[in-house]
């Protein structure tokens, strides 16, 4: 029998892909049974029997594998919210537990199926233990290390993200990301610098960004077989080489290389997710290289039907202060109307939202529902707001945790084999507090969100009314210099602007937009500024 | 060009911005062309049938070979033929009518009713194309895109297309007998669109008109007629493009 039973340690070693070292099969008629039915793929079966045995055996060695082993069964069936708590508390048992490696290396499959980007980081986090990781795949452990890398990074411990980032293996699938995610801790420190008038250092960060970035990028080798192979051995890498791209631009854009950058903003292929953000940003490049024409034609795009509900208040104020530096002051003060009735109308509604004592679950519904009650408190956010927290791509993997759960919810009670077992009762326990976490997030999430549009909109009003200041200044000037008020009066349209070449088409705008000359707009302005203003 | 009629049929086109335009600006698009065709070579296929002769009817199979110089200006080979080339029809006597040979070569019914009539029209007005090589130049001064029922856009360009080459025209005496007219110069002119579906593919319609000096045995053999013919083609055709201007790699860094 023991014979057996150690044969069947075996084989569940060699199934699982664990070495066999160190790994002995329990002894017990019960763990037997659970093993064999886990190898004939009886999951529930053996699940059952593991957390029986977790429970009730008196050997403390074949507790701590019916742990591991039932947190595998329920993983292996779909339940990763199960599985979840027992990897999690296989792994902070912490290093006395044989299966402690094992369940951390449990928890990132979780958080993979999951698209957890949060919570079970920053559990591993919690417990991480340099010296026993050490010991682990070093591809598991570079998946163990992006996770925390990145969630320190969104708790703005740059330096040690960037120990833990750095420390991904080059051949891990989440390599690139890694590195991606590093350059933009650069540009986040280059901004740091830069608004500290740090010079030096500013310059000296956004350069290894740039670095960093180009090095993703080079991951491609920047032909078409070698960037196949990249795409098949880097998660998500076609993505990173876009956001790349668009963080090039900014990266340049920081250094003050306006030229770059409108060149790395304009390779953002048009109608792609980043297509809006670079749009807005190569306005302010072409601003800063007091190219208005050109500034006000990204804005144009923007500005279409097409991105009819994006949020982009700040759009409008650099629209306004484009025209306050030609001049064009009705212009300038028709975007800030704009603003005005399109965003600061807002604010009330978003200040009673943010301070009120709303609970944060409460606050899920506008990131989870696909539509709301009128009752629902986060019915009134109005749908600019909503759409431009929605489009945050945590909002997917938040709304898959949910989907993932509730389909878990449901799939306990069905399983035969646990009916009126404490097994389905712990589990239902564990994925109806997972839910009311995970609402609890999510609602906290939802009101950063709107905490960071109120305080946004909050900001550029004050903006808007520098501006508006400034203008009614200037006329004052005019005034008193005896020019007229009217721009018209005051200095010629200029031509339109020279086709580069042949292989360009000259179209003329006539209010109509047509979808493929979105991006390619251009004004031209009437040079309205007097020669003393 | 941006075609007006199907623009405004188009509901694509998102009318009304949020933002009124003020007189003191103007907004101008410069597009890169989608489909340049710059420094590219293209391969057509055409069949193509003639629409206005009375006796004569010609079904065509075209291959034409342009280079285009630049976005307007293209030099274009072509060869048109509706027989096999190469083979003289006045060898084929003895009622022997070469339909095998002259595949896209015939006359109408107009023909046969007016010799039942005792009539017959003048050797030239019988004289069908059986190849033509020739060399034009073609010019495409308007680039424009349809809105089709907001389904996509159609880039086009519209084309005229001139010049000349040599021909071999053919035709049929009452006595049943082919007669060679032998190979002499024709001047051609067309009208074209081209369609482009992709930036390697294309359809396009020629509305191409050849003129000749069809030069005849007279109704008594006894001399020879000339006369000046004009024979106009429909065509349709695909093309496909090779070289010219890399499409811009957005950011892709392959």
């Amino acid at each position: 029998m023991i014979k057996s039973v150690g044969a069947m340690g075996f084989v569940l070693a060699m199934l699982l892909g664990w070495s066999a070292q160190g790994q002995v099969a329990g002894t017990s008629a019960q763990l037997n049974q659970a093993v064999e039915a886990y190898n004939s793929n009886d999951l529930a079966g053996a699940a059952k029997l593991f957390y029986e045995i977790k429970m009730g055996d008196t050997q403390a060695a074949n507790r701590a594998q019916a742990e591991y082993y039932l947190a595998q069964s329920l993983f292996k069936m779909g339940m990763y919210q199960s599985a979840l708590a027992f990897f999690n508390a296989v792994f902070v048992a912490g290093p006395a537990h044989p299966y402690y490696l094992k369940g951390a290396e449990g928890l990132i499959k979780v958080a993979q199926a999951l698209r957890d980007d949060t919570l079970i980081p920053s559990q591993i986090n919690k417990y991480y233990n340099s010296q026993e990781f050490a010991r682990m795949d070093p591809l598991v452990l570079s998946s163990i290390n992006f996770y925390v890398g990145m969630l320190l990074y969104r708790q703005e411990k740059y330096g040690e993200s960037m120990a833990f980032l750095a420390a991904v293996d080059a051949k891990s699938r989440v390599y690139a990301k890694g590195l991606f995610l590093q350059a933009i801790i650069h540009i986040r420190l280059g901004t740091r610098y830069n608004m500290a008038r740090d010079e030096t250092r500013s310059q000296a960060e956004y350069d290894q960004a740039i670095k960093l970035f180009n090095n993703v990028i080079g991951l491609s080798g920047f032909k078409e077989d070698q960037a196949q192979k990249a795409m098949a051995t880097y998660d998500n890498i076609l993505r990173l080489w876009q956001l790349c791209t668009l963080n090039l631009a900014r990266a340049y854009y920081g250094k003050g290389d306006y030229e770059k950058a409108v060149m790395y903003y304009s390779r953002i292929p048009k109608f792609s997710q980043d297509w809006a953000d670079a749009l807005f940003e190569m306005g302010w490049a072409f601003f800063l290289r007091e190219e208005y024409g050109k500034a006000l034609g990204s804005l144009h795009t923007l500005h279409s039907p097409r991105f009819g509900s994006l949020f982009t208040p700040e759009a409008w104020i650099l629209k306004s202060t484009v025209y306050f530096h030609v001049c064009l002051y009705e212009e300038a003060k028709a975007a800030i109307a704009y603003f005005q009735g399109n965003y600061e109308k807002f604010l009330p509604e978003l200040k009673n939202l943010v301070e009120s004592s709303l609970p944060n679950e409460k606050y899920a519904s506008l990131l989870l529902k696909d539509s709301l009650d009128a009752n629902d408190p986060m019915a009134v956010v109005p749908p600019t707001i909503r759409s431009s927290i929605l489009t945050s791509p945590r909002v997917e993997n938040f709304r898959h945790f949910l989907r993932s759960l509730e389909a878990e919810g449901l799939a306990i009670p069905q399983v035969s084999e646990w009916k009126g077992s404490r097994l389905l009762q712990e589990l239902a326990g564990v994925v109806s507090m997972q839910r009311n976490l995970l609402l609890r997030t999510a609602g906290g999430f939802v009101k950063a969100n709107l905490i960071n549009r109120y305080q946004t909109i909050l900001g550029f009003v004050g903006h808007s009314k520098m501006v508006q200041l400034e203008i009614t200044t200037r006329e004052r000037e005019l005034v008193k210099a005896e020019l007229p008020i009217q721009a018209q009066l005051r200095g010629r349209l200029e031509p339109r602007p020279n086709v580069p070449d042949e292989t360009f088409n000259y179209w003329s705008f006539k209010q109509e937009y047509w979808q493929d000359e979105l991006g390619f707009f251009e004004y031209t302005v009437r040079d309205a500024c007097p020669a003393n203003p | 060009m941006k075609n007006i009629i199907f623009g405004l049929v188009a509901t694509l086109l998102m009318m009304g911005s949020a933002y009124a335009q003020s007189p003191n600006e103007r907004v101008h698009v410069l597009q890169k062309r989608n489909y340049s065709v710059k420094n590219k070579t293209e391969v057509s296929f055409f069949g193509g049938l003639s629409v206005d002769d009375t006796f004569t009817q010609h079904y065509a199979g075209t291959i034409t070979v342009d280079y285009h110089l630049d976005e307007a200006f293209a030099i274009e080979a072509m060869w048109m033929t509706s027989k096999i080339p190469f083979v003289n029809g006045d060898k084929q006597g003895d009622g022997y009518t070469g339909d095998g040979i002259r595949w896209g070569m015939g006359y109408t019914d107009a023909l046969e009713n007016l010799r039942s009539a005792q009539l017959s029209p003048s050797n030239a007005d019988l004289a069908m194309i059986g190849n033509f090589v020739g060399l034009n130049v073609q010019f495409s001064p308007i680039y424009g895109k349809f809105s089709f029922f907001n389904m996509g856009l159609i880039h086009t360009d519209f084309y005229v297309t001139a010049g000349g080459g040599l021909a071999s025209t053919e035709y049929q005496r009452p006595d049943d007998v082919w007669v060679d007219t032998g190979v002499y110069f024709m001047g051609d002119f067309c009208l074209g669109l081209r369609i482009f579906l992709e930036r390697w593919f294309a359809l396009r319609l020629d509305v191409r008109d050849f003129v000749f000096a069809a030069r005849v045995e007279n109704a008594t053999q006894t001399g020879f007629d000339t006369k000046i013919r004009s024979t106009l083609y429909v065509m349709f055709g695909v093309s496909l493009l090779f070289g010219g201007e890399d499409p811009v790699q957005i950011w892709s860094p392959y």
